[in-house]
């Protein structure tokens, strides 16, 4: 669902130079194959655990969620390390696609923070291990705004029309409208979203640029001065210039957790929990949070972090709520369907 | 008559190279004028400068009177046959020939008669149907004629246009585009590098040399009066040989001195002596201008006999005579030449 | 005159079919195959996490024709649309005057047209991005200039969208129309303006039939790509409005997980872009004789 790319425009051959530096001295060596997002496993990580393990590591990458899946389904290559959102690992977990972790191999998940461990997807961390959690809310030029922007109701307003981004991610914009008027942002039935309807339709019609990969870009151009964006793009906007604050809408939010599994259908299984346990270290999580500054469930690496990094409002917003979003199987055609019709009007 | 075309003083350059350089020239209304010259001399560059394909740096053009020189194509009352006839190839014969009727706004019955008309003009009948690649070279070429004589232009200008063909095929297009021009009285404006072609075709012939006019008049007055060297080599066979002046006469050497009709100027460098002018005589001839010569070479030319010969003096000359018995090599002659056939002409 | 040329010997057949066999064997690994595995999923359905499930259905298909889609279709068609003929007019005085110059120069030129494909396409259009912005290049020469006093919007406009696509298909549009202009005989033109066209008769008389082939081609290769295209809109429009080439994304690799639908709206496309083709076929060939 998440079509969520971090910084992709910030850093576009990454991967490529990666997959170069690989292949030269891939020969002989042993083996990781890791499929996960674009642009969200720092270079430094992989290549400190090869310089470490001697394990070469075979980075894929995907753009949605949905893609992951779609690819591991059908079949064409086998990976030892995915990395969904949280409500796919749930769909995984239920159609038996990823494999128990060995906790005997992994030395440090107690530094996992007590809140990320229970979630529904996988209670317990039994088949997942969190790597990088946040937030979808909203962000505010304040060069540009004066009025406060508390929520979504303030936010979409006549005044602000074209002056709005949005992650272009059709189930969150539907569970904005859903949690504003109440209902459980979970519950995708036909009932609620005909309630919810009117709602995004007013909405989406002030929207001036729907935007997964970057939304920043828009806000830094000036092309927009609004904006409900993934935490860690607001984060980046604050670093580069206080005028941009951020708040968790006061209707309601979510946050998101993005987690590291192991396929059933894994060679490598020992190289997968290796990876996984170095990627537990305080000072190696710490390097995940100084490129992407999401929030970081490693209560060792955020101690590391400056006090900049901490005090930053998108990567550590004041949050209470650990109400993620799960797995709404083929409602989520009727969310696309909705979205599209909706999109359609003129 | 009246001028149908006119040149004044026009100049046209490409690059560093002068193609056309202070030409002025007129062509009659009906006339058939030839422009004559090696490639390179600019006379197709004279035939673009009159259709408007291109436009001078200096000078005018002049269409029937009225100073054209920077009007385009379209508006100039002339049509071109094209070297490489430049059919329209997805058009058929006839929607060929009709094309530049229906831009005259002409009537569909109209065009159809004036199709019919050039159709048979050209003796295609029954080809209207057909395409441009259908057709053999004389047929295209027939097709470019009708195109270009179906709108009834007031002046027909013809770039090479039978250099395609070979060479029983041209010259039945050669006798072909003299009957076309008689019957349609059109001003015809004809380029071409071949001499043959231009003396049996032109009314007048323009000889062009490196972008500048040499010499303008009727084939026979070309061939017998040729102004310069170049006129007179480019135009048939001819012994040039250089001459000074000897009392009333031109020494050519030694042993030889002409007497010449033409009203001789102070000193001119040749004189032209046509090969089949010089009648070789077993003795010596009884007017002036007679020598003796030993044959050096015989070719056999069918009709002719070609030989060359060489005075007591040592200059060899060339002399065309009919076919009856050959001379031998080393045979011994009596020249002569009458002081009329001896012309003087400029460097 | 057809019969001629599809009765060869039987000698020369053969050999040409052995010739043939690497086409053949491409077409039907990468065109033919393809399409059949998009028509068998298209009336297939799907279960939770958005795998096929081979049960036959119709639903696909009856959705494909729901007002919502056919609404994206025939704007996506309609932006394609504007987008050729946009990219038609400004091919043809390129190209034509590409192929009137020397070997030399056309060459230069040839290589003009290419050098974008060096870069990458989506580097490309954030150049765009960059150039139409609030604060971009464009509006910041406007205010200097003096023309405007506040920033205009180009950036998230179906203008912007519709700049995207001509500048991304232009060279897709200019290469076969140079082809074809190349081979026209300039003499033809000098023909045509003797028999009293003016440039625009002649275009249309003699230029635009005979660079029908390269025409065709252009149109071919940057109309149907055009229609399925959807990181433009996206990035230059601001994705507000979908695409057909966004919804079948959606259904493969997006939030949708219903393949077979994306498979239905693919089949209908191809079906559509087939039937059109075959109708400018016949067209072209009445035309011809």
């Amino acid at each position: 669902m998440h079509l969520r790319r971090p910084f992709r425009l910030l850093r576009p051959s990454l991967a490529a130079a990666l997959l170069a530096a690989t292949a030269l001295a891939a020969r002989a060596a042993e083996k990781l194959s890791l499929f996960a997002w674009s642009e969200y496993v720092p270079a430094r990580v992989i290549e400190g655990f090869t310089r470490e393990t001697g394990i070469q590591v075979d980075y894929e990458t995907y753009a949605s969620g949905e893609e992951m899946l779609s690819k591991l389904l059908t079949g064409g290559a086998a990976y030892d390390l995915v990395q969904p959102p949280d409500y796919i690992a749930e769909a995984m977990i239920r159609n038996k696609l990823l494999r128990p972790l060995d906790a005997g191999r992994l030395t440090r998940l107690d530094q996992i923070a007590p809140e990320v461990r229970a979630l529904p997807h996988d209670p317990g961390m039994k088949y997942t291990v969190p790597y990088m959690t946040g937030t979808v809310g909203i962000v505010v030029n304040t060069a540009k705004v004066k009025e406060p922007v508390r929520g979504y109701r303030d936010l979409f307003q006549e005044k602000y029309r074209n002056r709005i981004v949005v992650v272009n991610d059709n189930r969150e914009i539907v569970s904005w409208a859903l949690v504003t008027l109440g209902l459980d942002q979970n519950a995708i039935t036909p009932a609620n979203l005909a309630r919810a309807r009117p709602l995004v339709a007013e909405w989406i019609k002030l929207v001036k640029v729907f935007d997964s990969d970057s939304p920043k870009t828009p806000l830094l151009n000036g092309d927009v001065d609004l904006g409900v964006v993934w935490s860690g793009e607001a984060a980046r906007l604050i670093q580069e210039n206080p005028k941009f604050t951020y708040v968790l809408p006061v209707e309601g939010y979510h946050p998101f957790v993005d987690v590291l599994a192991i396929p059933t259908t894994a060679r490598n299984v020992a190289a997968a929990h290796r990876f996984l346990d170095y990627l537990l270290r305080p000072e190696v999580a710490k390097l995940v949070s100084d490129e992407f500054p999401y929030t970081n469930p490693n209560l060792g690496a955020r101690r590391l972090l400056t006090p900049a990094q901490r005090a930053n409002p998108a990567s550590y917003p004041p949050m209470t709520a650990w109400n993620t979003f799960r797995d709404i199987g083929r409602a989520a055609a009727d969310i696309d369907r909705m979205m599209t019709d909706l999109k359609n009007r003129p | 008559m009246s001028a149908a075309v006119e040149w004044r003083a026009v100049r046209r350059r490409f690059g560093t190279v002068t193609a056309v350089d202070e030409v002025s020239l007129v062509v009659q209304a009906g006339e058939f004028l030839t422009l004559l010259g090696p490639s390179g001399c600019g006379k197709t560059t004279l035939l673009r400068l009159a259709a408007g394909f291109e436009t001078p740096e200096a000078g005018t053009i002049w269409l029937g009177g009225a100073d054209v020189t920077h009007e385009p194509p379209f508006r100039r009352d002339v049509n071109q046959v094209f070297q490489s006839y430049a059919l329209f190839p997805h058009l058929t014969v006839r929607d060929n020939i009709a094309f530049g009727l229906r831009r005259q706004g002409l009537p569909g019955a109209a065009v159809t008669a004036r199709v019919r008309e050039a159709v048979e003009l050209v003796a295609l009948q029954g080809c209207e149907a057909r395409w441009p690649h259908e057709l053999s070279g004389g047929q295209r070429q027939r097709v470019a004629l009708a195109r270009a004589l179906a709108p009834r232009p007031a002046v027909l200008l013809l770039d090479e246009p039978l250099s395609a063909l070979d060479a029983r095929l041209r010259r039945t297009m050669q006798e072909e585009l003299k009957r076309l021009q008689r019957q349609v009285g059109t001003t015809f404006v004809f380029v071409t590098h071949d001499q043959d072609e231009a003396m049996v075709l032109s009314d007048r012939i323009a000889v062009l040399q490196a972008g500048r006019l040499v010499q303008v008049g009727t084939g026979p007055e070309l061939y017998r009066r040729p102004a310069t060297a170049f006129v007179a080599e480019f135009l048939g066979l001819t012994n040039l040989l250089p001459a000074v002046r000897a009392g009333e006469g031109w020494r050519i050497d030694a042993a030889v001195t002409l007497a010449s009709a033409a009203a001789g100027a102070a000193a001119p460098a040749w004189i032209s002596v046509r090969p089949e002018r010089v009648a070789l005589a077993p003795a010596p001839p009884p007017g002036p201008n007679g020598f003796r010569v030993r044959v050096e070479e015989t070719v056999f030319r069918g009709a002719l006999e070609q030989l060359t010969v060489v005075t007591d003096g040592g200059t060899r000359l060339l002399v065309l005579r009919a076919g009856g018995c050959p001379a031998q090599p080393g045979q011994l002659f009596w020249a002569g030449v009458p002081p009329e056939e001896v012309v003087t002409v400029g460097a | 005159m057809r019969s001629g040329a599809a009765t060869p010997t039987r000698a020369s057949g053969s050999r040409t079919g052995w010739l043939l066999l690497p086409l053949a064997g491409w077409l039907v690994a990468f065109v033919l195959a393809p399409a059949l595995i998009l028509l068998v999923i298209s009336f297939a359905t799907r279960d939770d996490l958005g795998r096929v499930v081979f049960a036959f259905s119709l639903e696909n298909y009856g959705r494909v024709f729901d007002p919502v889609y056919l609404g994206i279709f025939a704007r996506s068609v309609g932006y394609a649309a504007l987008t050729t003929v946009l990219c038609i007019a400004l091919a043809y005085p390129v190209a034509w005057h590409i192929a009137r110059l020397g070997a030399p120069w056309r060459q230069r030129l040839l290589l003009l047209v290419m050098i974008p494909f060096w870069t990458s396409f989506l580097i490309r259009t954030y150049a765009w991005i960059t150039i139409l912005k609030q604060e971009g290049l464009l509006n910041g020469v406007l205010r200097h200039a003096g023309l405007i006093a506040a920033p205009l919007e180009f950036l998230y406009t179906p203008g912007a969208v519709v700049l995207g696509l001509v500048y991304a298909y232009l060279p897709f549009m200019i290469l076969p129309l140079y082809a074809s202009a190349e081979k026209v005989e300039p003499s033809l033109i000098e023909a045509a303006h003797d028999l009293g066209c003016g440039p625009w008769r002649t275009f249309a008389t003699i230029v635009l039939p005979l660079t029908r082939p390269g025409l065709a081609a252009g149109v071919m290769m940057v109309f149907v790509p055009a229609i399925g295209m959807f990181a433009i809109s996206d990035l230059m429009g601001g994705a507000r409005v979908p695409m057909l080439g966004n919804v079948i994304q959606d259904q493969f690799v997006g939030q949708a997980r219903d393949k077979p639908f994306g498979a239905a709206l693919g089949v209908v496309f191809l079906l559509l872009f087939l039937v059109s083709y075959a109708l400018l076929r016949r067209r072209a060939e009445v035309r011809l004789g």
